[in-house]
């Protein structure tokens, strides 16, 4: 069933991939480290307050919350999502997420923002995996936004330490490997749809996802 | 101790969920593991962590007001409470409570949350309560306006039967003021003495709950700490 889906949106895989997925090694930023970790570190502390006023209900501290946030997260379930409409709904459903839930953030965990994001995310691969049962329940021609010719986002990566880090670990993996799991982490394809996109094995598609985490964590743990 | 090729599956198990590849029944009983296996847990935790700088390459993009306006209206008082609260995520890992399990039992727990919270408070000064892990376990909000705190129950210290967690309130002199009993959960509201403001310390003792002291903590200060302005 999945592959039906996702042949709708092959065109010429392999090349598109190569071409998008590039992470570019960051050599800026060396003077204004410090000042933007201590941003970052202020920014967080004012989150987590927010975030703990939100708790108790304080919809002043959410709306606040909100406008420091909502334009990276919108962001992130807009280049999940490529659709406008969809996207502003799931950031609505999202947000409501974080107001009913923010008592249950644990600043040990994560960053505010890096919660909130899994929250947003998550929240958009749902809403994709529950638009592809409705389209292929209704035998329609498919989701052509879940998959476009836009550059996945790990260029970014270069941004902050943990980001350079991660993105010197992905870069030793095999390039096949690093494309599938950057389908998986922005388009939440399954790995039914991975096999399709990629016109690869269903065995391999699986191999490569299974080493590449092992070998990422080995990475990032050493 | 886990073997190490298992805890190698479980970690990449781990992985795979966070990534989204892990689906089906795979996924169901991944959950149903989590559920109870707290060391999946930290290693679910630690892959969303990994996989995080992922999303800082995103542009920000400027939302539509009519977004906010529809969410702020959706949390108004008297609204009902819709699917997304998700009491669920009150446990050990909130990361695991983001996939698509129990929809009964987060719409219950969920709806319980709700009607535990007190609507429309403002605060514009927050404490954290560190529990005996160090870890949030209680939420104190004020308004310097108001004569009252705002506490809610989060993680709190478990107490053996009979004994309970007192917070004080310090005035410029150093002497103590009771202001109540940390809620074991839920949300409590607590009088604030007319002589004090929020800038004060507060402490938080561990006491009998029949020999409720009002002089002076009978015990040790297990935390102390201050409001701090949002």
């Amino acid at each position: 069933m999945s592959v039906a889906y996702v042949s709708t949106c092959r065109f010429d895989a392999w090349s598109v991939l190569l071409r998008y997925i590039y992470i570019p090694r960051g050599e800026f930023m060396a003077n204004g480290d410090n000042d933007q970790q201590e941003a970052i570190r202020l920014r967080n502390q004012e989150l987590e307050r927010l975030l703990a006023a939100c708790a108790l209900s304080d919809r002043k501290a959410f709306a606040r919350l909100y406008s420091m946030t909502s334009a990276k997260l919108y962001g992130v379930v807009l280049r999940i999502l490529n659709r406008d409409d969809l996207a502003q709904d799931c950031l609505q459903d999202a947000y409501i997420k974080v107001w009913n839930n923010a008592g249950n953030y644990r600043s040990q965990m994560a960053a505010p923002l890096t919660w909130m994001s899994a929250i947003v995310r998550n929240q958009a691969l749902d809403l994709l995996r529950k638009r592809k049962r409705e389209v292929m329940e209704s035998n329609d021609s498919g989701l052509p936004e879940q998959i476009d010719g836009a550059l996945l986002p790990l260029e970014g990566l270069t941004r902050t330490d943990d980001g350079k880090r991660l993105g010197n670990c992905l870069e030793q993996l095999k390039e096949q490997q690093r494309q599938v799991i950057a389908l998986a982490y922005f388009k939440g394809l399954t790995h039914d749809e991975l096999a399709a996109y990629t016109e690869t094995p269903l065995g391999t598609i699986k191999t490569w996802i299974r080493r590449g985490l092992d070998q990422l964590r080995r990475c990032l743990e050493s | 101790m886990m073997p190490e090729n298992e805890q190698q599956d479980s970690n990449t198990l781990a992985g795979e969920y966070v990534l989204g590849t892990l689906q089906g029944q795979d996924r169901i009983d991944f959950e149903q593991r989590l559920d109870s296996d707290v060391q999946l847990q930290g290693e679910v935790d630690a892959w969303h962590q990994r996989f995080a700088p992922m999303l800082d390459g995103i542009e920000p993009v400027t939302p539509p007001n009519a977004v906010w306006d529809q969410i702020a209206h959706r949390i108004e008082p008297g609204q009902p409470a819709h699917e997304e609260s998700t009491g669920f995520w009150n446990s050990l890992s909130f990361w695991r409570n983001l996939g698509m399990v129990a929809a009964t039992l987060v719409l219950a727990l969920g709806m319980t949350l709700m009607t535990t919270r007190q609507q429309g408070m403002e605060m514009d000064s927050i404490m954290v309560v560190l529990n005996d892990q160090y870890r949030t376990g209680w939420l104190v909000g004020a308004h310097a306006s108001e004569g009252f705190l705002n506490v809610k129950a989060v993680e709190p210290t478990e107490l053996p039967k009979g004994k309970v967690c007192q917070l004080w309130m310090e005035d410029e002199r150093g002497h103590l003021h009771p202001i109540g009993l940390l809620p074991h959960n839920g949300s409590q509201q607590m009088d604030l003495p007319n002589s004090m403001s929020t800038r004060n310390r507060f402490k938080v003792s561990v006491e009998l709950m029949d020999l409720l002291p009002k002089d002076k903590p009978s015990s040790e200060i297990v935390f102390e700490g201050k409001l701090t302005e949002i």
